[in-house]
């Protein structure tokens, strides 16, 4: 009764209110950000009242407020809220100002994005702004040493050489240990974009952010984002482009044609003095121009980006070209309900044939007495040692390329019926096709040889991924300025990829003058000597997803989400894996009691929980499967036989990585002091593993199955500060470490029991010795061999026997013997660093970026190779001639065994300057011809502090069976100069 | 607009039923998988390669029962200076062996691999409606188990293909192990016809492995001192009779017409692996012996590195005259196909030291033909058994058990009469040139500083003068080596012929590098230790007793 009479009495006052709208006023006005650009979709209310509406393309808004004295509120994602007295003006233009960046930035967390306050896991997000600069190769080059617990290595030199990645420690012993990389949506690599067209790169760290990819996240997940267009956005249009100048940054010290004559090696005098890196390397030349248009209108935007790169190797003859096209159109359709987009992105690279590290190999081994020509010009050959050819007769013999061609189409349509509820179809398709022309000429040592004349071989590989993914996000926001947000995402993802590649052999040509173009006329097709090859294969992965997320007065974040997928790599059975995630976020400086701390910024805690999975590279590896490949004799004739290609498993299934993730992240003093901190621990279960097995009755004595358990843990630190910001100089420093400890748990479940350990590692050409072992409960990179603890009088290393503690001298029955071999050390790094320096002042720019990495122990294997008189015919280092222990005594001949010992083994700590660019913006006047110009000049690799006596600490093998080895045949590292421009028009 | 969202959400259930969008069924197209194929019979003969291809590997592969002959006192493999090798080679020459030798891992898993084919194809009903092929695969089976237990012993017994998941062998007890060999040698007697073509299984074959089984009981199972049980060599010579007197093999008139590209037409073999490059590869000898530049002689253009040398002190065992020494081995100056001499290219016999040898030191072997091209040693037939053996094997059970002895020296002396054309006076041996003691000069010898003189250090040669004459049959010994080298032969005779003191040869005298063991041994010293892969794979295996002479 009492209630009816409130409304009724409510409803009276409401109509005698009509006659004081009489004094209603509009009020028109454009909402902009600092930089002037409008700001679309800001809503602007009259405050205390229920009145709103938001701005246009535009900017522009019109509001009829209630009287001059009424208050706007302005409030728009990414803005701080503002509010502004009417007073009476009819026309009022408001200029947002940005929320501190914490708040203010997006960050990609796949299928969509999500505000840096409401994130509840660990992604770490890079923008165009702090990349690194410089003769860049790929993407991972733009962010190293950025991204705590990301380590990024490009440790060659080679032209047509990327970058290593991995994340967190090692999870897998089988499966890949690289995370998944996703450009625009879509599985690629660092490479598949050129540098200049990206946007921002966005790094999932944990299995709570990862989730949601599933069986590819476990390894977490890396987004590149594209650089597109605005709508209402000038057309716009820049040039960048650089040249560099690449040499080594160091090289080994071999014997010269003096050390030769004074019998240091067993070589013998050929009375000339060459030297031989010299004549197979040169400085190297590389340039880079990248144009990109863009702009928008109402409804379409268009952006499109050309990249070309020519990339010289710093060994004569190599090189790699680049072709990157990257284009975008979107169109806007029945006010704004439909958006169609078309993407495409193509790249086409062109690179030499030259194995760089077989010349660069042939090259140190050689003697530096002998020519590179005979008297008459032809090539110096010396065939009577092994393995062992002219390196500029190497490069000369063999003519050909390799080109490469990858063609990206995406369509996109989405349908937005009702504010907040988007439903996106994505279409794409990849082609990637190769080709590998190879030709020996008349130089090639090996058809010198074999008394051949040419050899020749042409493959072709297709490669095609067909993708269909369906996507329906829902976000909405209740309460007063949004104090419930609330977003939920469902999707499937069909995935289909498709291998086809087809090669063919053939030599003995009547003609030099057809190289790899007519196959056919060689005679080995007719002798049936030829060979010819053809594969095909396919998988597919099919994914159902959904993620809810929900936020509660900006305090509160929690995110759960789960993925469904299925894999045809696996057995019958096990086709079907589900990986779910949970995770929660609490920023503590919105609560109330937190106010008065006026220094502090941000102070969230997170926490999350999450499954991933590993996939096994190939394909089929559940079925038993039958070559025909060999031969078996039947009355007089050779008919084809069967065999089975390997144990088959079809119990095979998903690898299994349950991550638990607990991070931080502190903002202070105006943000100009920023740290976040995150621990994770990792499980993964069912680790996939070549498990030896028992024989009989297996076939084979290793089987691909899903036996062990491995545990990683870690923690990571990223600082930022800004100690000083003027209005002309401004210095910003980032530092990043992280750790990670691993453990073997186990090797054996019902079904596979095996030892505790396992032997591994080795060094392929060099020795059978093995390097490594594997045992449970300990880390996996363990180093296992002899200890060296002296030479002997005699000249042959001291072991120190592990049981008795004393050292005998070095016989070859100690080789891979277990009553010597002891654990010498590990060979992953136990922290890894990163620091960024940067200072601006006024139009001066100076960037400086660092790495290091501690605690590894790594073996160089060019010591154990030319450390030694073992290898009579080549050239040996002239280390050889010093003492390596203080009992003086040095190796002598009598020391016939090319076995390594800890004396190889050495400490890999090494901080590195790997990137320093100083770059000046001009202050130019508007004009009509350029809006922005810059110049930099920037260097890589300027300086490495380390002990480490081999070419370069810095590994990139991501191989298990060879952590820690500095190979032999690595390509000395680069150390470049360059020169770049940015223009804007 | 609901309207629209209605046809969009059922187009995505409609999508989601009709199961393309959820069917994960692989497809494959560059190998066949038995899971969604249906095997014709043509496939299932096709099978039969993957237990030749396995029973190939164990005798042809460079860690084959052909390269584990480096165990013995003929040849080795040294660490060439420069050039490698050595490593396992040297272990097994040296008798240092350890768990990680891995000529014992891939002789192990060849041949269970084969055993496991045998297996499941024994289980194929193909296969069982063909007795031919049948016996064939059992045969082989009895013969790949023949060898696992004279390199091992201690070995599972696996006989069946299915077992249950998880299902783990252990090794079977020797006596176990010799008594199903036999059973199923004996089964087969008689039952696997003559002639089943060339390359196939024959009743002759069965002969002979049982012959082996039976002539090496003693060496198998009695312990040091303990006496034989004569009765095996009766059982061994009635094996041999039976080979012999079926009438349909002969000795064929040249030695070197057992080791050539094709030996389908010499009456001698029994049973033979046929090879054929590029189809089947066969030995890689070839590879193994040539020096690089030698390659010219031949016209060969695979690799060749120098690897193996005959030890100085076998080849000076042979008599001048026996044209063996020359079929089989080679030395000095070599000249190319045009007969121009190759810089260089010049072996000596002398050998300087296991642990670092030039790339011309050791005699080279030159038995199985090196043919033309790419054929090297792969394209040479290789033989399993010939008659030669069981004539031989017959006069060692004769003289062994006392019976007959002039028919014993016989034997060998028709074996021998091929080799001695220019003086065959010297063909004919009498009975106590074979019981008496072997003319091999067994002792160390070798020169410590081979590489120090380099360095200016002098030679220092080591040497014991143990020679042959405590050898009981040694001349037997003799005319095996001479005879079966290079045919995976040596190393069980060292270990079934003793010393006057109750060692076998195998352990009880040195040669190059090796050293004489001085203490009494156990039969468990005559065979090797498993490979650790192995010992990982199964938990339930014991390793067998790892002896090592250093």
């Amino acid at each position: 009764m009492k209630r009816q009479l409130s409304i009724c009495l409510s409803f009276i006052l409401l109509m005698f209110a009509i006659p004081a709208m009489a004094q209603s006023m509009k009020v028109t006005g454009k909402i902009l950000d600092a930089a002037g650009e409008p700001v679309i979709g800001a809503g602007v209310i009259e405050l205390g009242t229920q009145n709103g509406v938001s701005s246009e393309v535009d900017g522009s808004y019109t509001i009829t407020v209630s009287g001059p004295s009424a208050v706007l509120q302005v409030n728009s994602l990414g803005y701080q809220v503002t509010e502004i007295q009417v007073n009476g003006r009819r026309t009022i233009d408001v200029t947002l100002e940005e929320e501190s960046s914490f708040l203010q930035e997006t960050v990609v967390i796949g299928y969509g994005s999500q505000r840096k306050a409401d994130v509840t896991s660990a992604v770490a997000s890079v923008k165009a702004e702090d990349f690194n600069v410089g003769n860049i190769s790929d993407a991972g080059d733009l962010i190293q040493g950025k991204v705590a617990g990301l380590t990024i290595a490009n440790g060659s030199g080679d032209p047509s050489a990327t970058s290593t990645i991995r994340l967190r420690g090692v999870i897998s012993l089988e499966g890949s240990t690289s995370p998944l990389v996703l450009v625009d949506g879509i599985e690629g690599s660092l490479s598949t974009v050129a540098p200049e067209s990206i946007e921002s790169i966005d790094v999932l760290k944990d299995a709570s952010a990862a989730a949601i990819y599933g069986t590819r996240g476990a390894n977490g997940v890396i987004i590149i984002t594209t650089k597109s267009a605005k709508r209402n956005e000038n057309v716009k249009a820049s040039y960048s482009g650089y040249a560099s100048l690449t040499d080594f940054a160091n090289t080994l010290e071999f014997m010269d044609a003096d050390d030769i004559r004074a019998g240091h090696t067993d070589l013998e005098d050929k009375g000339h003095n060459t030297d031989w890196l010299g004549e197979i390397t040169r400085t190297a030349l590389t340039h880079s121009h990248n144009v990109n248009i863009s702009g928008g209108m109402k409804n379409t935007t268009f952006y499109a980006d050309a990249t070309y790169r020519n990339r010289q190797g710093t060994i004569i003859d190599t090189y790699n070209k680049a072709m990157n096209v990257n284009a975008g159109v979107s169109h806007w359709l029945f006010n704004d309900i439909l958006k169609l987009g078309v993407d495409i992105q193509n790249r086409s690279t062109e690179s030499d044939i030259v194995s760089s590290s077989n010349v660069y190999h042939q090259a140190i081994l050689r003697n530096p007495t002998e020519p590179v020509y005979n008297e008459d010009g032809s090539f110096y050959e010396n065939f009577s040692a092994t393995n062992y050819y002219n390196p500029v007769a190497y490069i000369k013999g063999r003519n050909g390329f390799r080109k490469n061609e990858q063609t990206r189409v995406t369509g996109t349509a989405s349908l937005r019926p009702v504010k907040g509820w988007e439903t996106t179809l994505k279409l794409a398709k990849v082609k990637s096709d190769s080709h590998t022309d190879t030709f020996r000429n008349e130089y090639d040592y090996s058809n010198i040889k074999n008394g051949y004349t040419g050899y020749a071989t042409q493959s072709y590989s297709a490669y095609k991924q067909s993708l269909l993914e369906l996507t329906s996000r829902y976000d909405a926001e209740f309460g007063k300025t949004g104090k419930h947000r609330f977003s939920a995402l469902a999707g499937y993802s069909w995935q289909l990829d498709e291998d086809n590649s087809f090669s063919a052999t053939n030599y003995n040509f009547p003609s030099y003058f057809f190289g790899s173009n007519n196959l056919s006329v060689g005679s080995a097709l007719k002798e049936g000597k030829a060979s010819m090859s053809s594969y095909r294969g396919e998988s597919k992965l099919i994914g159902f997803f959904g993620r809810i997320s929900y936020g509660y007065d900006n305090r509160y974040n929690v995110l759960v989400s789960v993925r469904h997928e299925g894999s045809s790599k696996f057995g019958a059975n096990h086709k079907w894996g589900t990986f779910p995630s949970v995770s929660a976020g609490w920023n503590l400086h919105n609560e109330n009691f937190m106010q008065d701390v006026s220094w502090l910024d941000v102070l969230k805690i997170r926490a999350g929980y999450g499954v991933t999975g590993v996939i096994p590279t190939d394909s089929y590896m559940s079925l038993t499967r039958y070559n025909y490949g060999g031969y078996f004799y039947k009355d007089g004739k050779w008919l084809p036989g069967m065999s089975i290609a390997s144990n088959p498993n079809p119990d095979l299934k998903w690898e299994k990585s349950g991550e638990f993730n607990v991070g931080l992240d502190l903002q202070v003093l105006d943000s100009r002091l920023g740290l976040t901190v995150d621990y994770y621990a990792k499980t993964t279960r069912d680790m996939l593993y070549w498990y030896t097995v028992p024989t009989p009755p297996n076939l084979y004595d290793q089987t691909l199955a899903n036996v062990g358990v491995m545990k990683n843990h870690g923690l990571e630190v990223a600082i930022n500060a800004t100690p000083v910001r003027t209005k002309d100089l401004q210095w910003d420093m980032t530092f990043t470490a992280s750790t990670n400890s691993n453990k073997l748990v186990s090797l054996s479940n019902d079904l596979y029991e095996t030892d505790n350990y396992q032997y591994n590692g080795g060094f392929g050409d060099i020795s059978s010795a093995r390097t490594h072992r594997l045992e449970v409960g300990k880390r996996v990179d363990l180093w296992y061999g002899l200890k060296s603890v002296g030479i002997s009088e005699g000249g042959k290393w001291l072991i120190e026997n592990p049981e008795t503690g004393e050292a005998e001298e070095y016989t070859v029955s100690m080789d891979n013997n277990d009553k010597y071999c002891q654990v010498l050390g590990h060979a992953l790094p136990d922290v890894y660093l990163g620091m960024n320096q940067s200072l601006k002042y006024k139009g001066w720019d100076l960037n400086l970026q660092f790495t290091g990495q501690f605690g590894a122990q790594i073996l160089n294997e060019n010591r154990v190779q030319y450390e030694s008189y073992y290898f009579t015919q080549y050239n040996h280092l002239k280390s050889l001639l010093d003492a390596p222990y203080s009992d003086g005594n040095v190796l002598t001949r009598a020391m016939n065994s090319k076995q390594w010992t800890s004396a190889h083994l050495e400490n890999g700590n090494f901080i590195k300057l790997k990137n320093a660019s100083l770059g000046y913006t001009f202050n130019l006047k508007p004009n009509d011809y350029i809006s922005s110009a810059r110049v930099y000049v920037s260097g890589t690799n300027l300086f490495t502090i380390t002990k480490y006596s081999g070419l370069d600490p810095e590994l990139s093998n991501g191989d298990l069976m060879y952590f820690g080895h500095e190979y032999s045949s690595n390509y000395p590292p680069v150390r470049t100069f360059t020169l770049g421009v940015n223009l804007k028009f | 607009m609901k309207k629209s969202i209605n046809i969009f959400m059922s187009a995505v259930a409609g999508l989601v039923l009709a199961g393309s969008c959820t069917n994960l069924d692989e497809h494959i197209f560059s190998q066949i998988a038995s899971e969604n194929y249906e095997f014709k019979d043509m496939d299932v003969e096709a099978m039969l390669s993957s237990v030749y291809e396995n029973v190939h590997s164990v005798y042809t592969a460079m860690n084959g029962l052909t390269g584990i002959e480096e165990a013995t006192d003929l040849w080795c493999v040294p660490s060439r200076l420069g050039i490698g090798w050595g490593k396992y080679y040297i272990l097994l020459h040296k008798h240092t062996f350890s768990n990680g030798i891995s000529h014992i891992r891939d002789f192990y898993s060849s041949s269970y691999a084969a055993i496991t084919e045998c297996n499941r194809m024994m289980e194929a009903e193909q296969i069982k409606a063909n007795p031919v092929t049948y016996n064939q695969l059992r045969a082989l089976r009895a013969l790949m188990y023949y060898n696992l237990f004279d390199l091992l012993r201690n070995i599972p017994l696996d006989t069946q293909y299915d077992h249950p998941d998880g299902w783990m062998p252990v090794q079977a007890a020797p006596q176990e192990t010799f008594d199903f060999i036999v059973k199923e040698l004996t089964d087969l007697r008689g039952n696997c016809g003559d002639d089943n073509g060339y390359g196939v299984v024959n009743n002759a074959t069965v002969n002979m492995l049982l012959a082996k089984m039976y002539l090496n009981y003693n060496a198998w199972f009695k312990k040091f001192g303990e006496a034989e049980d004569m009765s095996y060599y009766s059982k061994a010579l009635a094996e041999a009779d039976a080979v012999i007197n079926s009438g349909l093999y002969s000795l064929a008139s040249n030695y070197t017409d057992n080791f050539k590209d094709d030996i389908s037409g010499s009456p001698e073999q029994i049973l033979t692996f046929p090879f054929q490059y590029p189809y089947e590869y066969g030995l890689s000898f070839a590879n193994l012996w040539l020096a690089n530049s030698n390659r010219a002689t031949y016209g060969f253009d695979s690799w060749a590195t120098s690897g193996a040398g005959a030890l100085s002190q076998f080849i000076e065992s042979y008599d001048q005259d026996d044209q063996r020494l020359t079929d089989t081995w080679f030395w000095g100056q070599q000249v190319d196909a045009q007969g121009k001499e190759i810089p260089g290219c010049n072996y000596t016999i002398e050998f300087g030291d296991i642990d670092g040898a030039y790339e011309f030191e050791g005699a080279r072997m030159r038995k199985y033909e090196i043919g033309t091209g790419s054929n090297g040693t792969y394209s040479d037939d290789l033989v399993i058994f010939r008659y030669a053996d069981a004539l031989m094997i017959k006069a060692e059970c004769l003289l062994r058990l006392g019976q007959q002895e002039d028919l014993a020296a016989d034997l060998v002396s028709q074996v021998r009469a091929r080799n001695f054309k220019s003086n065959p006076a010297k063909a004919k041996v009498t009975a106590e040139q074979l019981k008496g003691g072997s003319c091999y000069k067994y002792g160390l010898r070798y020169n410590r500083n081979v590489q120090g003189k380099k360095d200016g250090v002098a030679n220092e040669w080591i040497t014991t003068d143990e020679g042959g004459d405590d050898i009981i049959l040694g001349g037997l010994l003799d005319e095996l080596a001479w005879e079966f080298v290079g045919e995976c032969h040596r190393r069980q005779d060292l270990i079934r012929f003793k010393m006057t003191n109750g060692q076998n040869v195998y352990n009880g005298k040195s040669w190059f590098c090796k050293r004489a063991v001085k203490t009494v041994e156990n039969i468990d010293d005559n065979v090797f230790p498993f490979h650790s892969t192995t010992l990982d794979g199964n938990p339930n295996l014991v390793q067998n007793p790892i002896r090592n002479v250093d």
